[in-house]
C-alpha cells in the first residue's frame, strides 16, 4: 500500500473562486480533477492545464498549477507545443463542446492522430453558455431554445467518441460530472495513458440546459464491461451518448521529440562554408 | 443509507480515511457553494454554507488529529465506503443562484444524513470493536449535528420569504 | 567574336561584375546548372546572387537562373545580363521581362534547334549559336545543361578544375557514373569555347577565400538557431517551406524540435505553448499563414508569452503570386492584430543580414516577452548569396526570469521597465495561469479599466522605452537627397547610391530594420537636413510611404517610389530617378 499522499485534493485548488453558475456540472469537474492530481501525487508545478474560450475553459486558473486560458477553440495546440517542448510536465487540456468540437474541430482531429502524451477533458453540455446558449455540434437537431437556431439547427450532431476513435486516439473515455468518483478514477486512468486520452464529461449546464437534470437517469454503464476493441468500437459508433467508462484502449506509439543535441551551431555554420 | 452495497473494513485506519476523506468532502463542498453563492450574490445562503463548511472543517480536523500516529493506507478515492449517488460529493448540482435559504438547509440535511446513515452502517456491520467504538462517536455527533441544522431549517422554513426571481436575462461574459 | 563588359553611364562601379541567366524547359536542368556555376563562383572567391523564376508546374515547367557575380557583395541584381544561355526556348516569354538584354548581351543558343525568340531578339543583343546538344549526345549519359554549364563558366572566367570539382560534388548524391558523365560534359563545353574571348579575365580573379554560400531561409533559420530557438511549429507554405525544411534536422541536432502543425491556427498556438514552458519558439510563414495566425499572435501580446514570426512575404492578396517576391505584408505585419497590440517587426536588409536579423528578434522578443515578426521577402528568402561567413551577433538579450522570493508571485507586475519577470512550469514558488483575458498583475481576469489601461501602457511602454541600440537601422552617406527604403529593396538602393556616388551626386540612404517601434525621433534626426526624400518600396500601395506620414516622419514633399512585384527593383530604376531631380 501506498503511503497516504503529502498533498491533499484541496492543495491543488487556487483561491480563485469559480464564475460558474451554482449547480454546473463543472464543479464536479474539478474536484474530480483535483483528486485525480492528488492521487497521483503530481508535483503542482509540473502540471500544466490549458485551456480555451467557454464557461468550462475557465477552470485553468481555479488549480493551483501552472496553467494558461487562450483563445477560442485552440487549446489542443497549446498544449501540443507546451508538451513537445516540455516532455516532462504533465499537460492537461480542457474545454467544451464548442471550444473543442467547433471552432477547435480540426485541432482535435488532429490531437487524436498526433498521439502526443496529452490528456483532453472536454465538459460537454451540449450549448454555448458563454454566449447565451445557443446551440452547440453536440446539441440535438430539433433543439429549439436558441434565438439563433429557432427551429432547431437541423444538424446532426457530432458524435466526439466516434470522431476521436475514427481519427485515430488510443484512450476515449466518458464520464459523468454526477457521478464525480468514477470520473476521478477516468481522469488518473487517462493521466496515466501514455498518448493522447481523451475524456468526454457529460456536465450539465443548469442555466440553459436545465433537462439535462435528466442525464442522472439515463447514463448507464458499458455493457458489458470489457476492453475488447471490437465490442467497444462497436459500441462507440452505435451507443445513445450516455455509455459511461473508458470506451477505448489501445497501445500505441507515442509522438515523442528528440531532446537530446547531437549538433552544435559550429557545425552547422560549417555547412555554408565555401 | 440508500446503497445496497455493504460497508467493511479491514483496520481501524482504513475506517478513518474514509471519514477523514467524507468530513474533508462535507468541508471542501460546503465551502465550494459557499463561494458559489457569494460570486452570484446570494449572501444569505452563501453565509449559511460558509458555516456548515466551518463546522465540518473543524470535524475533519479533529479526526486528522485522533489518526495521529496511524499507519493511514491509501484509498483511490473512487473507492470511499460512503460514496453513493446523492452524497455531498454530488450536493453542487442541487444548487442554484437564486436558492432560498430553507432550500439550501434541506440540501444540508440530505447530505448530512447521508454521513450520519455511513457512520451507523459502520456501526451496526463492523465486528472489530474499536472501529465500533469509533463509528459510534461519530454517529453521536453527527445526530446533534443534523439536530441543530434541523432547528435552522424550521426557523428558515416559518421565515420563507417569496421565491426569488431574477429581473435581467443571463449575461454574456466573454 | 570580341566581346567586353559593355560601358553605360549606370554601370556598376564594382571592378569586376557579371550577370548570366540560364533558361529552359521540361526539367532541361537550367537551376542545377545555376546552383553549380554559383558553387564555382565561392571556390573562385568571388561573391555572388542567385535569383531563380519558375513556371507554375511542379515538374517539367520552365525555370531560369539568374546570376550575378561580382568581386564586391551584392544583394541585388543588376539592370542588364551580359549573358544568357538557353537550353532552349519554350515558354522563355514568361520570363522575358525578368531578363533585361541590351545590345552588350550575349545569347548562346542550340545551333540546331529553335531560333531565339524575337522578345528576346528586340533586345539587339548578339547571338551565338554553339552545338550544345550534338555535344552532349557525344557522351554517354551526357546532359546539356552541364554543357552549358562548361561554356557558361569559361565565358564567365571561372577555372576549369573548380568548374568540374563543384560539378561533382554538386551531383555527388546521384552517383559517381552521372557525376563523372557532367564533369566531363563541363570539359567539354568550356573547351568548345576556348577561342572566345572571355567576359572576366583570369587575372582579374579575387584571392581565394573563405566565403558562404546561404540563402536567406537558411540564414532566418540560422539566426534563429543562434538566438536560441528551439521549437518551430508550422504549417507548410511557399515561400517559407524550405526554412522549415532546413530547420527541422538542424533543431533535432541542437535538441529541439519541431511540429507540423494541421494549419497556422495551430503552429502560432503551439508557439505559444512552447515559449509558455520556457523554450523560444518560432515559426515561418507567408501572408496568406501571417493572416490566420493574426488571432495567436493577439493572445502573444496579451499573455506576454515571446516568439518570433518569419513571414517571407509573396504577391498577394490571397494566393496571388506565391513564388514572386513582394513588399506587400507590410500593413499586415504592422496592424493585423485586434485590440491595442503593441509588438515588434524587424526586416532584414540582406541575405546574410536574415541571419543577423533574426537573431536580433530573438533576443528582443525574449527580452521583451513580445512578438517579433520578421518580415523577409521572396527574394531574400530564395535566393543564394555568395557572402562574406556571417559572424554572430552580441546581443546578450534574454528573457527575465521569475524571482525566488517569499512575495507572492506577479506574472504581469508592473515594473519600472514594463518587462514582468515570467516564471516557467516547474519552479514551485511561482505557479500562474498565463491569460488572454485582460487581467490584473497577478493574472486574474479583469475588466476593471484601472487593469486594463495599466496593463496596455506597461505591453507599449516596455517596447518604447527599450534601447535598441545602432543595429534598428542602416545609413550611407550625408547627401541632401533621401532614399529611404527597409527590407529587400536596401540592397539595390544601397547599389544606386553607389552608383550615384560615382557620378558625383550625393545622396543619404537610411535603410530601417526595426519598423516597429519606429525609432520616431532619431530618424527625424537622420532626415532633417535632407532635401529630397524618396521612399521606395516594392508594394503597390506605398505602405510604408504611407506608414512615415501616418507616425509624422515625413515632410510633405517626400515622394514615393512603389511598385509591385514581381519583377525586382534594378539599381539603374533608381538612379534613373534620382537623377531627373538633380538635373532638375
Amino acid at each position: 500500500m501506498k503511503a497516504h499522499p503529502v498533498l491533499k485534493a484541496k492543495n491543488y485548488k487556487s483561491d480563485i473562486k469559480p464564475v460558474w453558475c451554482p449547480g454546473c456540472g463543472h464543479y464536479a469537474v474539478l474536484s474530480a480533477l483535483t483528486k485525480a492530481l492528488a492521487h497521483l501525487e503530481l508535483a503542482r508545478e509540473n502540471v500544466a492545464l490549458i485551456s480555451g474560450i467557454g464557461c468550462s475553459s475557465r477552470l485553468p486558473a481555479y488549480l493551483n498549477t501552472y496553467g494558461f486560458h487562450g483563445v477560442h477553440g485552440r487549446a489542443l495546440p497549446v498544449a501540443s507545443g507546451l508538451k513537445a517542448a516540455r516532455p516532462d510536465l504533465t499537460v492537461v487540456a480542457v474545454g467544451g463542446d464548442g471550444d473543442g468540437f467547433s471552432i477547435g474541430g480540426n485541432h482535435f482531429l488532429h490531437a487524436c492522430r498526433r498521439n502526443m502524451d496529452l490528456t483532453y477533458i472536454v465538459m460537454d453540455n451540449e450549448v454555448y453558455g458563454m454566449t447565451k446558449g445557443q446551440a452547440s455540434p453536440t446539441t440535438a437537431p430539433e433543439w429549439t431554445q436558441s434565438k439563433l437556431t429557432p427551429h432547431g439547427t437541423g444538424i446532426p450532431r457530432f458524435r466526439p467518441a466516434a470522431i476521436a476513435l475514427a481519427a485515430g486516439a488510443g484512450f476515449i473515455a466518458r464520464g459523468y460530472s454526477g457521478k464525480p468518483a468514477d470520473l476521478t478514477h477516468l481522469l488518473v486512468e487517462a493521466i496515466e495513458y501514455r498518448g493522447f486520452a481523451f475524456v468526454q464529461v457529460l456536465s450539465p449546464c443548469q442555466t440553459f440546459r436545465p433537462e439535462q437534470k435528466g442525464w442522472k437517469e439515463q447514463v448507464h454503464p458499458l455493457d458489458p464491461a470489457t476492453e475488447d476493441p471490437l465490442q467497444t468500437t462497436n459500441c462507440i459508433q452505435t451507443d445513445d451518448g450516455l455509455t459511461l467508462g473508458v470506451l477505448y484502449r489501445h497501445p500505441m506509439s507515442v509522438w515523442q521529440p528528440i531532446q537530446q543535441p547531437r549538433g552544435s551551431l559550429s557545425r552547422i555554420e560549417e555547412e555554408f562554408l565555401r | 443509507m440508500s446503497q445496497d452495497k455493504s460497508i467493511s473494513f479491514t483496520s481501524e485506519a482504513e475506517f478513518l480515511v474514509n471519514a477523514q476523506a467524507l468530513e474533508q468532502e462535507l468541508a471542501e463542498r460546503y465551502q465550494e457553494m459557499a463561494d458559489s453563492m457569494q460570486v452570484h450574490n446570494n449572501l444569505e445562503v452563501a453565509g449559511l454554507f460558509r458555516k456548515l463548511g466551518n463546522y465540518s472543517e473543524t470535524h475533519a480536523g479533529e479526526l486528522i488529529h485522533s489518526a495521529n500516529g496511524l499507519d493511514l493506507p491509501q484509498v483511490p478515492p473512487w473507492e470511499y465506503q460512503w460514496l453513493t449517488l446523492d452524497g455531498p460529493e454530488n450536493c453542487m448540482q442541487h444548487t442554484n443562484y437564486l436558492m432560498t435559504p430553507s432550500q439550501a438547509l434541506q440540501l444540508a440535511m440530505r447530505i448530512e444524513r447521508c454521513a450520519y446513515d455511513f457512520y451507523s452502517q459502520t456501526a451496526e456491520e463492523t465486528s472489530d470493536s474499536n472501529i465500533r467504538k469509533l463509528a459510534v462517536d461519530m454517529l453521536t455527533s453527527k445526530q446533534k449535528h443534523l439536530e441543530q441544522v434541523s432547528e435552522w431549517l424550521l426557523k428558515a422554513s416559518e421565515q420563507q420569504p417569496k421565491t426569488p426571481e431574477d429581473l435581467d436575462p443571463p449575461h454574456m461574459p466573454e | 567574336m570580341n566581346i567586353t563588359k559593355p560601358m553605360h553611364s549606370d554601370q556598376s562601379p564594382n571592378d569586376l561584375d557579371l550577370s548570366i541567366a540560364v533558361t529552359g524547359s521540361g526539367g532541361s536542368g537550367a537551376i542545377t546548372c545555376g546552383l553549380i556555376l554559383l558553387e564555382a563562383v565561392a571556390a573562385e572567391g568571388l561573391y555572388g546572387l542567385m535569383s531563380r523564376s519558375l513556371g507554375p508546374q511542379i515538374r517539367g515547367g520552365e525555370s531560369a537562373a539568374m546570376l550575378r557575380i561580382s568581386s564586391e557583395p551584392v544583394d541585388c541584381l543588376d539592370d542588364r545580363f551580359d549573358l544568357l544561355v538557353g537550353l532552349d526556348w519554350r515558354n522563355v516569354e514568361r520570363f522575358a521581362d525578368e531578363i533585361p538584354l541590351n545590345s552588350h548581351s550575349l545569347i548562346v543558343t542550340d545551333s540546331a534547334t529553335d531560333a531565339v525568340p524575337p522578345c528576346l531578339l528586340e533586345s539587339q543583343a548578339q547571338v551565338l549559336p554553339l552545338p550544345v546538344h550534338e555535344l552532349a549526345a557525344n557522351i554517354t549519359d551526357g546532359r546539356s545543361n552541364m554543357i552549358v554549364l562548361g561554356i557558361a563558366g569559361y565565358l564567365c572566367g571561372l577555372d576549369l578544375n573548380s568548374l568540374m570539382e563543384s560539378t561533382r560534388t554538386g551531383l555527388a548524391k546521384k552517383g559517381s557514373e552521372i557525376s563523372e558523365a557532367a564533369a566531363l560534359c563541363v570539359e567539354q563545353g568550356f573547351r568548345s569555347v576556348t577561342d572566345r574571348k572571355r567576359l572576366l579575365k583570369q587575372d582579374q580573379m579575387p584571392d581565394k577565400r573563405p566565403l558562404w554560400n546561404i540563402s536567406g531561409n537558411e540564414a532566418c533559420g540560422l539566426g534563429g538557431l543562434r538566438g536560441g530557438i528551439r521549437f518551430v511549429a508550422a504549417y507548410p507554405i511557399t515561400p517559407a517551406s524550405d526554412m522549415l525544411e532546413w530547420l527541422s534536422p538542424r533543431l533535432e541536432q541542437m535538441g529541439g524540435s519541431l511540429l507540423q502543425a494541421e494549419d497556422e491556427l495551430a503552429s502560432i498556438n503551439m508557439l505559444i505553448g512552447a515559449s509558455f514552458g520556457g523554450v523560444p519558439a518560432m515559426t515561418a510563414t507567408s501572408g496568406p499563414g501571417l493572416s490566420l495566425m493574426a488571432e495567436g499572435l493577439g493572445l502573444a501580446v496579451a499573455s506576454e508569452t515571446p516568439l518570433v514570426v518569419v513571414n517571407v512575404t509573396r504577391g498577394g492578396p490571397s494566393t496571388g503570386l506565391p513564388t514572386k517576391s513582394e513588399q506587400s505584408d507590410l500593413n499586415l505585419a504592422l496592424y493585423g492584430m485586434h485590440g491595442d497590440a503593441p509588438h515588434l517587426v524587424i526586416a532584414p536588409l540582406s541575405i546574410a543580414d536574415c541571419a543577423t536579423s533574426t537573431e536580433w528578434a530573438v533576443g528582443l522578443a525574449e527580452r521583451l516577452q513580445s512578438v517579433a515578426i520578421v518580415l523577409t521577402d521572396q527574394f531574400l528568402a530564395q535566393n543564394r548569396a555568395i557572402t562574406d561567413p556571417v559572424r554572430p551577433g552580441s546581443f546578450e538579450l534574454r528573457r527575465k526570469s521569475a524571482p525566488h522570493s517569499a512575495a507572492p508571485y506577479l506574472r504581469y507586475q508592473l515594473s519600472a521597465d514594463g518587462v514582468s519577470p515570467m516564471s516557467t512550469p516547474g519552479l514551485p514558488d511561482c505557479i500562474y495561469t498565463g491569460e488572454g483575458l485582460e487581467h490584473n498583475e497577478r493574472g486574474m481576469p479583469s475588466s476593471q479599466a484601472v487593469d486594463h489601461l495599466s496593463q496596455l501602457h506597461k505591453r507599449q511602454h516596455k517596447l518604447e522605452t527599450f534601447d535598441y541600440g545602432r543595429y534598428w537601422v542602416e545609413t550611407q552617406g550625408d547627401g541632401d537627397l533621401c532614399l529611404f527604403t527597409w527590407g529587400s529593396t536596401a540592397g539595390v538602393v544601397f547599389e544606386a547610391a553607389k552608383r550615384l556616388s560615382a557620378q558625383q551626386i550625393a545622396t543619404r540612404v537610411i535603410a530601417i530594420r526595426l519598423l516597429m517601434p519606429l525609432q520616431r525621433d532619431a530618424l527625424q534626426e537622420l532626415i532633417k537636413t535632407a532635401k529630397r526624400i524618396l521612399v521606395v518600396e516594392q508594394n503597390h500601395q506605398a505602405q510604408f510611404f504611407h506608414y512615415l506620414h501616418a507616425q509624422q516622419i515625413l515632410p510633405d514633399s517626400a515622394e514615393s517610389l512603389a511598385r509591385p512585384g514581381p519583377i525586382p527593383f534594378r539599381p539603374g530604376e533608381i538612379v534613373t530617378r534620382v537623377r531627373i531631380w538633380s538635373n532638375g
